[in-house]
């Protein structure tokens, strides 16, 4: 697969030291220039230097184009062609047919092209080379998702190719309006990133506003999306995830056609969406293939394992510390009767069992995949039952431990978990300082945080708080029918003209 | 121009919350006291007490749509009286913030945790309260918001379970009594005149408000309705369950109330209900005291603003951290409730005070015909 176009500017560069740059090129030797361009490129292992004819010569890295094209393209038609037919791009063109031939403006233009990928025909008399793209990708071709899994739906997942990514997006929204705007970040890496959206569902506001934050980014790396996400989102330490990211194109078209912007960026499998909302870190991109009931249920089931992942270990201390009235009895006597031996507080008990969970969790990440999943059931399942049968915790707790374990795990998208898995700490500490009371205004502070928060001048809460019933009802906990969602994007759209109409 | 982010409804119950928060603390207690059985009648006097106030309030903001009081204050009353005026709403709304933050520390410290000091959870309700105040009025409006969705089903709960078990003996209600109103007559017409002051909340949150004034009139009379339906049950259902005179045993009818009512089984998964009621009780102080505070901040910062103009923009930071660690000063002095209580007896009439005033502006407002964007001069 070919690369696009470079479309990077050149360093600025006074009128007086161009015209001396090109004196001097003018006047070195064809063999000086293959020269001063295998030198500019710092003369590379996989730098190699053909010569097709007399005074003509093609330097490409053997490592970035394709074999195949560079023997069809360029070296079949050009060998023996002697260099005074291929003076102008004109007669270039009619001996080499494939797109992409360009004339750089300076050898060091001309490198920088070699480095993307092109071949840089050197020509005798010619003060510059062609540079002709015949670049490949070297990677992974498309591939089944890795980290969002889904039961229904298409299986693909964006891989390291830019132009294979676009290409993904390209397949699924065929339609004029959709807009790919192309950037080049990192002064270091000379990264292309792409600012996608479909023309007329994303508001021309947040558009400028991405690609001025991305075009003001003074970041020198760009090697994945990840890198340009507080630059895009203004957050620089927020817990929560202000950018989606995900590696399932269906849920980058999903989300652009819902009027968010989503960034993509050449050697990144990821794409980033903005603005991010609270409800969307509960919504699974599978939602969209289930049966709305179904992905009710779903998501309550997430609902759930969200309350569960986040505060079990606090209500855990709540109930064992403080107020062991608010459960039944019975309750209150089980858990007191397993805490019995145990010589820690709770806060103690939790903390531990807690550090062995994200000890077990960074394990199975770390761990070859055919080992990793029986390394942590192992590990689990010896070091819980270690732990309760030496009195170190009890085995309520091993049962909150694993609550939490799992409903965490039901969470979508990894950072998600890991926002929430940090959270957890804060009501932990919360509840174990002042019980209930320390529990409830922890939550209360985590919502206030998350009210306060913009993302593209769009209400991180929304359409919770504020309220925008609308989309409430479209797509929050409840995903409705197609065809109702339908009329109500319907009724949402007219509702958002009027209210523009009444604010102009 | 300023951000329009706020629809009436969200205005509603915004004024509909406050309304609530402020009073059903302690008004249930302070009705019983002063009307007896009969107090339930109140509630309904209490809310056409409350619509000159509302009227006033809503004709400042039909005369300074993009305005908040601090800021046409010194238009219609000139810089010197400004200052007193704006000092005396400051004033005020900081002891409805004191109250219901200091009412909530006693009521954690009964219920819950007895052996915490207070101070500390006072000032855990400070924090939240000036973490709200520094981020500003958006993010008051939308904690409000979010409260919906714990607050609806649990006030659902609470309203529509005693009906089934058949705890509720409305008879326990009357006879009404005319001298029940007679005997504290004056303190009390003018606790009713101030009882429903939610609608103060649109000084705050006017400029934001989408649709003008008429958004403005539906939020604050559905709001003080909806406030009216809601006291209503919390002080008439305590009377149905436990009676006349049992119900003033009670320190916090509303919360008794509930556990007398839960289901009877001790299967029940929550029987005693602490964690609701407390979680429900935290979210009521957030939204009053909130209100309360910001709208004093705010009164004191968009003052400063309009008289020096140049100071006032870096004000509203450092004027909501010093009332926060005023709050948390003050507090030392209210050692128990019934500390608390006596200084609501001073807040009341203050509340009564500052409905009058407010109409008084309104009035002032129109006579002398000062309107945003007329060029007043000030």
């Amino acid at each position: 697969m070919r690369k696009p176009e470079r479309l990077r500017s050149q360093p600025v560069r006074s009128v007086d030291q161009a015209v001396e740059l090109a004196e001097a090129e003018r006047e070195m030797r064809f063999s000086q220039r293959v020269d001063a361009l295998a030198e500019a490129m710092g003369s590379p292992a996989d730098l190699s230097v053909r010569n097709l004819a007399d005074g003509v010569a093609a330097v490409y890295l053997t490592t970035m184009v394709d074999a195949e094209g560079l023997r069809e393209a360029v070296i079949s038609p050009l060998s023996g062609v002697p260099a005074p037919r291929l003076a102008h791009i004109e007669q270039l063109m009619e001996f080499v047919t494939v797109g992409g031939i360009t004339e750089p403006l300076s050898l060091n233009e001309a490198a920088d092209g070699v480095a993307e990928g092109k071949v840089a025909l050197v020509v005798e008399d010619r003060v510059n080379p062609y540079l002709i793209d015949v670049s490949t990708y070297v990677g992974r071709k498309v591939g089944a998702a890795a980290t969002e899994p889904a039961v229904l739906g298409p299986h693909d997942a964006f891989n390291e190719s830019l132009q294979e990514n676009m290409a993904l997006i390209r397949y699924r929204i065929r339609n004029r309006n959709l807009t790919f705007r192309r950037l080049v970040l990192g002064a270091d890496t000379g990264t292309q990133v792409l600012v996608v959206y479909v023309k007329g569902k994303a508001s021309e506001e947040m558009v400028d506003k991405v690609v001025r934050r991305l075009e003001s980014a003074d970041t020198p790396v760009v090697l994945d999306t990840a890198f340009l996400r507080e630059y895009v989102t203004g957050h620089v330490w927020s817990p929560f995830p202000l950018a989606a990211s995900t590696e399932r194109p269906d849920r980058v078209c999903g989300e652009i056609l819902q009027g968010r912007v989503a960034i993509l960026c050449d050697s990144s499998p990821f794409a980033l969406i903005v603005p991010a909302q609270f409800v969307m870190l509960l919504h699974a991109s599978a939602d969209s293939y289930d049966l709305p009931l179904q992905s009710l249920l779903l998501r309550l089931v997430r609902v759930i394992g969200w309350l569960v992942a986040t505060m079990a270990p606090a209500l855990y201390i709540v109930v064992s510390s403080f107020s062991p009235g608010i459960l039944p009895p019975n309750a209150v006597m089980s858990i007191q009767a397993a805490r019995q031996g145990v010589p820690y507080p709770p806060i103690i008990e939790v903390l531990i069992m807690d550090l062995a969970l994200e000890l077990l969790a960074e394990a199975s990440v770390r761990l070859p995949a055919n080992v990793g999943g029986a390394a942590t059931v192992v590990g689990g399942l010896i070091l819980g039952t270690a732990a309760s049968e030496a009195r170190l915790v009890s085995n309520v707790m091993i049962i909150v431990v694993a609550a939490t374990a799992i409903g965490t795990f039901a969470l979508p998208g990894y950072q998600n978990q890991m926002s929430w898995r940090l959270t957890k700490y804060l009501f932990t500490a919360a509840a174990a300082l002042l019980g209930l009371t320390g529990l409830v205004s922890a939550l209360l502070l985590v919502a206030i945080y998350l009210c306060s928060i913009d993302v593209l001048d769009t209400p991180y809460m929304s359409p919770l708080a504020p309220w925008r019933w609308t989309a409430l009802a479209k797509d929050t906990l409840v995903r409705l029918p197609q065809p109702w969602t339908v009329r109500l994007e319907r009724r949402q759209r007219q509702e958002e003209a009027k209210a523009k109409r009444n604010a102009g | 121009m300023r951000d329009k982010y706020l629809s009436w409804p969200e205005a509603a119950w915004h004024i509909m919350q406050v309304t609530v928060c402020a009073n059903y603390l302690f008004m249930p207690q302070i009705l019983y006291q002063m009307a007896g059985r009969s107090s339930w009648v109140l509630v309904f006097v209490a809310a056409l007490s409350a619509f000159p106030g509302a009227w006033a309030t809503y004709a400042l903001y039909a005369r300074f749509p993009t305005k908040r009081l601090g800021e046409y204050l010194p238009e219609v009353v000139g810089r010197p009286m400004a200052i007193v005026i704006a000092l005396f709403f400051a004033s005020y709304w900081f002891g409805g913030a004191l109250i219901d933050i200091v009412v909530f520390a006693h009521y954690v410290s009964t219920t819950l945790m007895h052996a915490t000091p207070m101070q500390v959870l006072v000032g855990v309700n400070v924090l939240l309260v000036l973490t709200v105040g520094l981020l500003g009025i958006k993010t008051l409006v939308r904690v409000v918001d979010l409260l919906l969705y714990p607050i609806v089903p649990f006030a659902l709960f609470v309203w529509i379970w005693p009906l089934f078990p058949g705890e509720l003996d409305f008879s326990n209600l009357f006879p009404v009594r005319w001298s029940d109103f007679t005997e504290h007559a004056f303190p009390l017409g003018m606790g009713l005149i101030g009882m429903y002051h939610g609608y103060h909340g649109l000084m705050l949150t006017g400029p934001a408000l989408k649709g003008g004034p008429k958004a403005a009139a539906k939020a604050m009379v559905l709001g003080t309705l909806a406030a009216t339906a809601a006291m209503f049950a919390f002080i008439a259902y305590p009377l149905a369950v436990f009676g006349w005179p049992a119900v003033t045993l009670f320190s916090y009818p509303g919360a008794s109330f509930i556990e007398a009512t839960a289901p009877p089984t001790g299967n029940f998964p929550v029987r005693r209900l602490d964690l609701l009621t407390t979680v429900f009780f935290r979210f009521v102080m957030m939204i009053a005291a909130v209100t309360y505070f910001s709208l004093c901040v705010h009164a004191i910062a968009d003052t400063t603003e309009a008289l020096w103009p140049s100071a006032g923009s870096r004000a509203r930071g450092f004027i909501a951290v010093l009332a926060a660690v005023a709050i948390q000063a003050v507090s030392y002095v209210f050692r128990g409730l019934s500390a608390v209580l006596e200084l609501v007896k001073i807040w009341m009439p203050l509340s009564t005070v500052a409905v009058l005033l407010t109409a008084a502006l309104a009035l002032a407002a129109r006579f002398r015909g000062v309107k945003e964007g007329a060029g007043n001069g000030e």
